[in-house]
C-alpha cells in the first residue's frame, strides 16, 4: 500500500519537459471547462503537445464528438465545429467571439486569458484557480 | 479497493501542481536554448534568456569577459578581439559569431567579432559558445570558438517593449521591438540607438577616446519553412589609438556601415536546409597626429614614409550559398554539406597628408567552396561518436596561394543522467585570412595556412541541486601567423604549444537561485624565442538571485599571470526591480572598483618600447527602464 503511494507520489510530481507541461495546462484547462473526469477534445489542426501526452482525455477524430475543440489554427476550421465550445492557443484566437478563451505565449511569458462575458454567454464556471486570468 | 481509489485521489489532488506553478515551470522549461543546443558540437556555455535578463546583459562582451579561458579583449581600434596579439590589429578570425542560422563576419577580417563583438543584446533570446574547435556543420570556414545568438521571435514574444537606458560618461540607449504572428507568418522587429561613451585616457599630452555611437535595425518575417532576415547597422565614433605604430594620434574616427539579406529554408521535415545570404559593408578610419610627431608607414616592404594624416575607406561584400542534408539510417546520423562564399575587398583607397604611390592590394576577390561530411553514430542510449571531415577550396584571385584546407574531428560522448563525458580530437588547418595577407602596413601575401591539432576532453556531474564541470586540453600549433622584427607577418618557426584546464561548479538554491564559481588555466609556449611563456589564471564567481520582485546579479571576474599587468579584479553587480510583470527598473555597476585588468597596446618600438595601458572595461553605471506591451 505504502509503495502504491510512493510510486503515485512521485509519478505525480516527476519533472516534466516543456510538452509534458504545456499538456499539463492545457489538461487542466480543459478539466475545468469542461467538468467531466475524461473530457472528449478536438484538435484542429496540430498540437504536438496534447498528442503526445494526452492522459486523461479521449482525442476525438471527429468534431461533432468533442466537448471541447482545441485550436492550433482558426483557419479551415470544419463547418462541423461552429457551435461548438472553441479554445485558442494564440492571443490572435480571441478576436474570434466563439473562442471562449486562449493559452499563448506574449511578452516573452506564457499566459492565459479568458472573457467573462464569453465564460457567462457558455454558462461556464471556472474554479477560483482561473480568477486572476479571467478578464472582465 | 474503493477507499484505496479515494486515497490516492485527494492525494493526486494535494499534490497536484497549480496553474500558477505550472506556468512558471513550463517557462522555465520552454527556454528556447534547450531546443537550439548541441551539447555533441563542442563544450557549450548557455547563456539563458533568464541568465540574460536577471545579469542585465546588455552586449556580447558583458558574457564575453567571464568566459573561460580566453576573456574579451579589445583591439587598438577599441574593437572586439578576445584573441588581440597587439600590434596585429585583428586576432580572433576563428572566433565565428552567428546570428540564428547566419555568419555575421567581415569579408577581409576573416570573422564577425570585430564588427559584433560589442553589438547589444536586446533583441537576443539566447547565447550558446561551443569552445574546443567546435562541430563543422556551423559554417563555411573552420572556427576554433562558435557564437551563436538567437534572436527573439514571435513564437514566445508577441507584443513589443520598449527600453531605455542612461550611463556614465552620457551614455544612452534606446531601442524598440515588436513581434507579431498571422495563421501563416509571424514578424519581428527591432531598432536601436546607442550612444556607448567611455572613460577618456591622456598620454603623450594626446587624449584617447572610444565614444561610438550606433544604429541598427533588424527585422524578420518566416513561415514554417522559411525566415527572411534584414540586419543593418550603422556606427561611428573613435578608433582609441588608431592601427599604426609610431605615436598617439591627435584625433581618431572610424564610421562603418553594414547591411546584409538572408534567407533560410527547410524542407523534409527538416532535414534539408538552404540558405542564401548576401552582405555589405563600407567603412572609413581616419587619423590625425601632430605635425611634430609624425607616424610611418611602409609605402612597400623597403621603404617608409612619414605622414601626419591617414583617410582609408575600405569595402566589403560578400554572398554565401550553402545546402545541408541530414539522414538518419539505423545507428547513423549522416549529415552533409555544400557552401560556397564568394568575398570582394578592396583598401586600396587611402589617402595621406602627402602625395604616396598608389597602394597594391595582391587580390580583391576569394572564392571559397566547402564541403563537410558528418556522422553521429548512437551506440546506444548512452555511447554516440561523431565523425568529421571538411575541405575549403580558396580560390584567390591573382597570383597568391590558394589554401586548400582540410579539418578533421572525432568525438565520443557519453551521458546518462547525471554523467557527461565528452571527449574531442580535431587537426584543423586554417587559411591565412585577407586582412594579414593584403594588409598595406604589415601584409604578406605568401602566409601559409596553419595548422592546429587538439585533444579536449570534458567531465560533467549534473544533480538536482548543482553542476561540476571539468575540462582540459591540449594542443599544438604550426604556422602560426606573427608579426617579424621587419613589421611583416610571418609564420612561426616554432611548435607552439598549449594546455588548457578549467574547473566550473554551479549551486542551485532556493527557488531561482544560483551560485557559479569557475576557474580556468591557460599555458601558451612562448610565440617568440626569448619571449616568455603565456600562463594565465581566471576565477570566475557569480551569483544570481531572485527575491520577492527583485533580481540581484553579483559577479568577479579575477584574472592573474598576465606578463607585465598587473592581476585584475573585477566586480559588477546589479538589481532590477520589477514594478509590475510590464515594467522594470535596473540599476547595474560594471568594474565598479576601477580594479579590472589592464591591456597594454604599443605605442613607440623605438628609441624604447612604448605602452599605453588602460582597463579592458571602464568603470561604469547604468540605470534603465523597460516596458512591455
Amino acid at each position: 500500500m505504502i509503495k502504491i503511494l510512493i510510486f503515485f507520489f512521485i509519478i505525480t510530481t516527476l519533472h516534466a519537459s516543456d510538452t509534458n507541461l504545456e499538456s499539463k495546462i492545457f489538461k487542466n484547462i480543459i478539466h475545468a471547462i469542461v467538468q467531466k473526469e475524461h473530457p472528449t477534445i478536438y484538435i484542429h489542426k496540430k498540437l504536438n503537445s496534447l498528442s503526445n501526452h494526452p492522459g486523461g482525455l479521449n482525442i476525438s477524430s471527429k468534431c461533432e464528438d468533442a466537448d471541447l475543440v482545441i485550436l492550433s489554427t482558426l483557419k479551415g476550421l470544419p463547418q462541423k465545429c461552429q457551435g461548438k465550445l472553441l479554445f485558442g492557443s494564440r492571443y490572435s484566437h480571441l478576436k474570434n467571439s466563439n473562442v471562449i478563451g486562449s493559452f499563448f505565449w506574449q511578452k516573452g511569458r506564457p499566459n492565459i486569458l479568458f472573457y467573462k462575458d464569453r465564460l457567462k454567454k457558455n454558462q461556464i464556471k471556472l474554479d477560483n484557480s482561473f480568477d486572476k486570468y479571467i478578464e472582465k | 479497493m474503493k477507499g484505496l481509489f479515494l486515497i490516492l485521489v485527494m492525494i493526486n489532488i494535494l499534490f497536484a501542481e497549480s496553474i500558477d506553478t505550472l506556468l512558471k515551470d513550463y517557462k522555465q522549461e520552454s527556454d528556447l536554448s534547450k531546443q537550439t543546443k548541441s551539447e555533441s558540437a563542442g563544450n557549450l556555455v548557455v547563456f539563458t534568456r533568464d541568465d540574460l535578463e536577471r545579469m542585465q546583459v546588455e552586449t556580447l562582451s558583458d558574457v564575453l569577459k567571464s568566459l573561460r579561458f580566453f576573456s574579451y579583449q579589445e583591439n587598438r581600434l577599441g574593437q572586439a578581439d578576445s584573441l588581440n596579439q597587439d600590434p596585429i590589429t585583428y586576432y580572433s578570425k576563428s572566433i565565428r559569431v552567428y546570428l540564428n542560422e547566419n555568419e555575421l563576419f567581415s569579408p577581409i577580417a576573416g570573422s564577425g567579432l570585430i564588427l559584433f563583438g560589442n553589438m547589444e543584446m536586446d533583441f537576443i533570446d539566447h547565447i550558446e559558445i561551443y569552445e574546443g574547435f567546435p562541430s563543422f556543420d556551423f559554417g563555411v570556414e573552420p572556427a576554433t570558438m562558435v557564437i551563436r545568438l538567437y534572436t527573439k521571435t514571435a513564437k514566445h514574444d508577441e507584443g513589443g517593449r520598449v527600453k531605455a537606458i542612461i550611463g556614465s560618461y552620457g551614455t544612452n540607449k534606446q531601442n524598440a521591438y515588436y513581434a507579431n504572428s498571422t495563421e501563416d507568418l509571424s514578424y519581428f522587429i527591432y531598432a536601436n540607438s546607442l550612444k556607448n561613451n567611455k572613460e577618456q585616457y591622456e598620454h603623450d599630452n594626446e587624449t584617447l577616446k572610444k565614444d561610438r555611437i550606433t544604429k541598427r535595425f533588424y527585422s524578420s518575417i518566416e513561415n514554417d519553412n522559411h525566415k527572411l532576415e534584414l540586419h543593418l547597422l550603422k556606427t561611428e565614433g573613435d578608433a582609441f589609438i588608431g592601427s599604426i605604430v609610431g605615436n598617439i594620434p591627435q584625433e581618431t574616427s572610424e564610421e562603418s556601415s553594414y547591411a546584409s539579406l538572408s534567407l533560410n529554408s527547410k524542407f523534409i521535415h527538416d532535414s534539408l536546409k538552404i540558405s542564401l545570404s548576401y552582405l555589405k559593408i563600407n567603412s572609413n578610419f581616419s587619423y590625425t597626429y601632430d605635425p611634430l610627431k609624425p607616424v610611418f608607414i611602409p609605402l612597400d616592404h623597403t621603404t617608409v614614409a612619414s605622414i601626419n594624416s591617414l583617410d582609408q575607406n575600405i569595402n566589403e561584400e560578400s554572398f554565401t550559398a550553402s545546402i545541408k542534408k541530414e539522414w538518419e539510417i539505423g545507428l547513423h546520423t549522416l549529415s552533409t554539406g555544400v557552401q560556397y562564399r564568394y568575398k570582394h575587398f578592396n583598401l586600396t583607397d587611402v589617402t595621406f597628408n602627402i602625395p604616396t604611390p598608389p597602394i597594391t592590394q595582391a587580390y580583391f576577390r576569394e572564392d571559397i567552396y566547402s564541403f563537410f561530411l558528418q556522422d553521429l553514430i548512437s551506440l546506444n542510449e548512452n555511447n554516440v561518436i561523431t565523425l568529421s571531415i571538411m575541405n575549403q577550396i580558396y580560390d584567390r584571385e591573382g597570383s597568391v596561394k590558394n589554401p586548400n584546407t582540410l579539418q578533421l574531428r572525432a568525438g565520443y560522448i557519453y551521458t546518462d543522467k547525471a554523467y557527461i563525458s565528452k571527449t574531442f580530437l580535431s587537426r584543423q588547418e586554417f587559411a591565412s585570412e585577407p586582412y594579414m595577407t593584403i594588409s598595406p602596413h604589415y601584409g604578406n601575401a605568401d602566409l601559409k595556412s596553419e595548422t592546429y591539432t587538439s585533444l579536449f576532453q570534458e567531465f560533467s556531474y549534473k544533480n538536482e541541486d548543482s553542476l561540476s564541470k571539468m575540462i582540459l586540453g591540449y594542443g599544438y600549433t604550426k604556422n602560426l601567423p606573427i608579426l617579424s622584427s621587419a613589421f611583416i607577418m610571418e609564420n612561426s618557426d616554432e611548435k607552439i604549444e598549449a594546455f588548457t584546464a578549467a574547473l566550473e561548479y554551479t549551486l542551485f538554491f532556493r527557488e531561482k537561485d544560483k551560485l557559479e564559481l569557475q576557474a580556468s588555466y591557460v599555458y601558451v609556449s612562448s610565440v617568440y624565442q626569448g619571449i616568455e611563456d603565456t600562463n594565465h589564471y581566471n576565477y570566475v564567481i557569480r551569483s544570481l538571485n531572485s527575491y520577492l520582485k527583485f533580481d540581484i546579479f553579483n559577479e568577479l571576474i579575477i584574472n592573474t599571470g598576465r606578463s607585465h599587468i598587473d592581476s585584475g579584479y573585477n566586480y559588477s553587480a546589479g538589481v532590477k526591480y520589477q514594478v509590475n510583470p510590464d515594467f522594470h527598473l535596473s540599476f547595474k555597476g560594471v568594474n565598479i572598483f576601477d580594479t579590472a585588468l589592464n591591456k597594454r597596446y604599443l605605442n613607440k618600438f623605438s628609441p624604447t618600447l612604448n605602452y599605453v595601458e588602460v582597463p579592458t572595461e571602464d568603470r561604469r553605471f547604468f540605470l534603465s527602464m523597460e516596458y512591455l506591451f
